[in-house]
C-alpha cells in the first residue's frame, strides 16, 4: 500500500506526470484509498516541492511541472473521492488582485486548497477589490483568500478589506492573504486573518480556522 | 573633510543606460540580472558587494525596490542613494509617477528593454531555454502558463536609433509572444530622467536631496515604507551630514 504511495509521491516531486497518472491507476486498482491518495501522495509531494523552491533546490519550471503532474492525476482521483464520502470542508474564494497577473504561486494554493478537500472558486487574474466583495456576497465562503507579487499591486488588499468592513462582511469571512512580497507584519496592518509562507501553510492555516 | 569616492551598484539591466552614462573612472559593481528572479537572496547579494568596499563611500544603487528585495540592506559606513521606484520598469519610464499611472493603465502589458534582450532575459529565450532544459511539450506548457495572460509586449526604448537597432530581436520575440498567446506589439520612448539624475548626484548628496530618490545615510537600513509615496508612509530620512 504505502509502497504506491510513496511511488507517486516521487513521480510528482520529479514532475513525471505520466508515470505519476500509471501510478494512481495502479494504486486505485489496488484498492488504495483515494483520500489518502490526495493526501499524502498529491499535497505532501507539493509540501515537498515548496520546500525545495524556497531552499532553492528548485526553480520555477521544476516547481511548475511538479504542480502539472498533480493537476494531471486529480481528476483521476476525484470520482473515487466521491464514494469515500469527499470531507467537504467549506468553500474559499481566491484571486490575484488588480493589476497583477502572477498566478503561479496562487494556482499552486487553489490547488492544495483543493487537494484538502475545499471547494474553491477561482477569480483569477486582476481582481479588483468590488469583484472580490461581490463574489464574498454571492458565494459566502468561509475563506477569501487574495495574492499579489508586485508591492505596487498589494496595496488593493486594504481596500478589499476596507469595502468588505463598509458592506457589513468582514466578520462572515476569513481573510487569508499571501505572495512573495508580502509578510505577517503587513497583514497585520491591513487587518487581514492570516499570512501564509506557501501554499501549504495556507491549507493548515485555513484548516486551523474551520473549529 | 575630503570627499567620499563614488561607486555604483547596480542589476545588469542597467548596463547600457547607466553603464554609458557613468564617468569611465567610475568603480562600478554589476550584479547578474537572475538576481530579480529571488528577492529574497537580492539584500544579502548587494550586502557582500557593499560590505567589501574598501572606504567608506557614496553608492549609487541601480535597482528599485523590486518586490522588497533590497528590504533589509544596510549602509554601514556607506550612503546610499536609490531611485524611489519599486522596480526598474518605473526607472526606464523616468518616475515612480509614470510607471503607476501607465502600469494601473494596461497592467496586461509586458515591457522588453534593450537591457532585458541583452541579458536573454524575455520569453523566447525562456521558451528556447525550457526547450533545451526539458522538451518541446514541456516548454510548451511553461510558456503557456507564465505569458498566457498578457495582451501587449511593449518596447521600451530610449531614443529612435536605438529602438530600431534593438527592432529587430524584439520583432522576433513579438512574433513569437503574437502566434501564441496574441500579444500585440508596441514601442514607447523611455526617459533617462532618473538614471541621468542618478549619474549627476554628488559626492555630497545631502546636497541634492530629491524626493526621487532615497538617501539612506551611514547606520540605517532599507525598509519597504521608505518607498511609499503616498497616504500615511513615513517621511524619507533625511541624509545626514557626513562628518563634520
Ligand atoms: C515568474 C515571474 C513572472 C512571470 C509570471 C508568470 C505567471 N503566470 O504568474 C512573468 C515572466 C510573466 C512575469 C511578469 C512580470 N513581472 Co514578474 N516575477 C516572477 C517571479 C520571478 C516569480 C514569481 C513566482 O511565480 N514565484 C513562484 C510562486 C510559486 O511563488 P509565489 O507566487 O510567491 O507563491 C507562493 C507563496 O507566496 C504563497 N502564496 C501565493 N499566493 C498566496 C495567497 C495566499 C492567500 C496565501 C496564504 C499564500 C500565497 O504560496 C505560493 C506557493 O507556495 C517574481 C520574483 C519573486 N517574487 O519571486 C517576479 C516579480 C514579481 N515580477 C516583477 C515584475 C516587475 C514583472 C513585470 C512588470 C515585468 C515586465 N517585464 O513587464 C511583469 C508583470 C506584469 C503584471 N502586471 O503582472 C517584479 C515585481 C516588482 C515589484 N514592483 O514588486 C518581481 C518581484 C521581480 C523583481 N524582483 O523585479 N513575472
Amino acid at each position: 500500500m504505502s509502497q504506491h504511495i510513496d511511488a507517486i509521491k516521487d513521480f510528482v516531486i520529479r514532475g513525471k506526470k505520466n508515470d505519476a497518472a500509471e501510478a494512481v491507476r495502479q494504486a486505485l486498482a489496488a484498492g488504495t484509498d483515494a483520500g489518502l491518495i490526495m493526501k499524502d501522495a498529491l499535497v505532501a509531494a507539493m509540501a515537498i516541492v515548496g520546500q525545495k523552491y524556497s531552499s532553492g533546490e528548485y526553480f520555477l519550471p521544476q516547481m511548475m511541472i511538479a504542480a502539472r503532474a498533480m493537476t494531471e492525476v486529480i481528476p483521476l482521483i476525484k470520482p473515487h473521492l466521491i464514494g469515500v464520502a469527499a470531507e467537504k470542508k467549506g468553500k474559499a474564494v481566491i484571486g490575484t488582485v488588480q493589476g497583477d497577473f502572477h498566478d503561479i504561486g496562487k494556482n499552486i494554493v487553489r490547488m492544495m486548497m483543493e487537494g484538502a478537500g475545499y471547494e474553491v472558486v477561482d477569480l483569477g487574474v486582476d481582481v479588483q477589490p468590488e469583484k472580490f466583495v461581490e463574489a464574498v456576497t454571492k458565494e459566502s465562503p468561509k475563506f477569501l483568500l487574495m495574492s499579489a507579487l508586485i508591492t505596487l499591486t498589494m496595496e488593493s488588499m486594504r481596500r478589499t478589506i476596507e469595502l468588505l468592513n463598509a458592506g457589513g462582511l468582514r466578520s462572515k469571512v476569513v481573510v487569508g492573504v499571501g505572495g512573495a512580497p508580502l509578510s505577517q507584519k503587513f497583514a497585520d496592518e491591513i487587518g487581514a486573518d492570516f499570512f501564509g509562507e506557501d501554499a501549504y501553510v495556507c491549507v493548515q492555516s485555513c484548516n486551523q480556522r474551520l473549529a | 573633510m575630503s570627499q567620499r569616492p563614488l561607486v555604483a551598484l547596480a542589476c545588469t539591466v542597467l548596463n547600457d543606460l547607466l553603464g554609458s552614462r557613468l564617468p569611465k573612472s567610475m568603480p562600478v559593481d554589476w550584479m547578474d540580472i537572475s538576481l530579480h528572479n529571488t528577492p529574497k537572496k537580492m539584500a544579502a547579494a548587494l550586502q557582500e558587494r557593499l560590505d567589501a568596499l574598501a572606504t567608506p563611500s557614496t553608492v549609487l544603487i541601480g535597482y528599485g525596490l523590486c518586490g522588497n528585495g533590497l528590504v533589509g540592506l544596510k549602509s554601514g559606513p556607506h550612503t546610499l542613494v536609490i531611485p524611489r521606484t519599486h522596480d526598474c520598469v518605473a526607472i526606464f519610464l523616468g518616475s515612480h509617477q509614470r510607471y503607476v499611472q501607465r502600469f494601473f493603465a494596461n497592467p496586461n502589458t509586458y515591457y522588453l528593454t534593450k537591457g532585458w534582450i541583452d541579458a536573454k532575459d524575455e520569453p523566447l529565450t525562456d521558451y528556447r531555454d525550457y526547450v533545451a532544459q526539458f522538451d518541446e511539450e514541456t516548454a510548451d506548457y511553461l510558456v503557456e502558463m507564465k505569458y498566457k495572460h498578457y495582451r501587449k509586449l511593449c518596447l521600451v526604448g530610449f531614443s529612435q536609433e536605438e529602438i530600431e537597432s534593438v527592432r529587430p530581436a524584439a520583432m522576433e520575440i513579438a512574433r513569437f509572444c503574437h502566434e501564441r498567446f496574441g500579444m500585440v506589439y508596441e514601442e514607447t520612448i523611455g526617459t533617462t530622467e532618473l538614471i541621468d539624475a542618478l549619474v549627476a548626484m554628488p559626492a555630497d548628496v545631502a546636497q541634492a536631496p530629491s524626493d526621487a530618490f532615497l538617501v539612506l545615510a551611514p547606520g540605517s537600513e532599507v525598509t519597504a515604507a521608505m518607498f511609499h509615496w503616498t497616504g500615511d508612509a513615513p517621511p524619507q530620512p533625511m541624509a545626514r551630514k557626513e562628518n563634520s
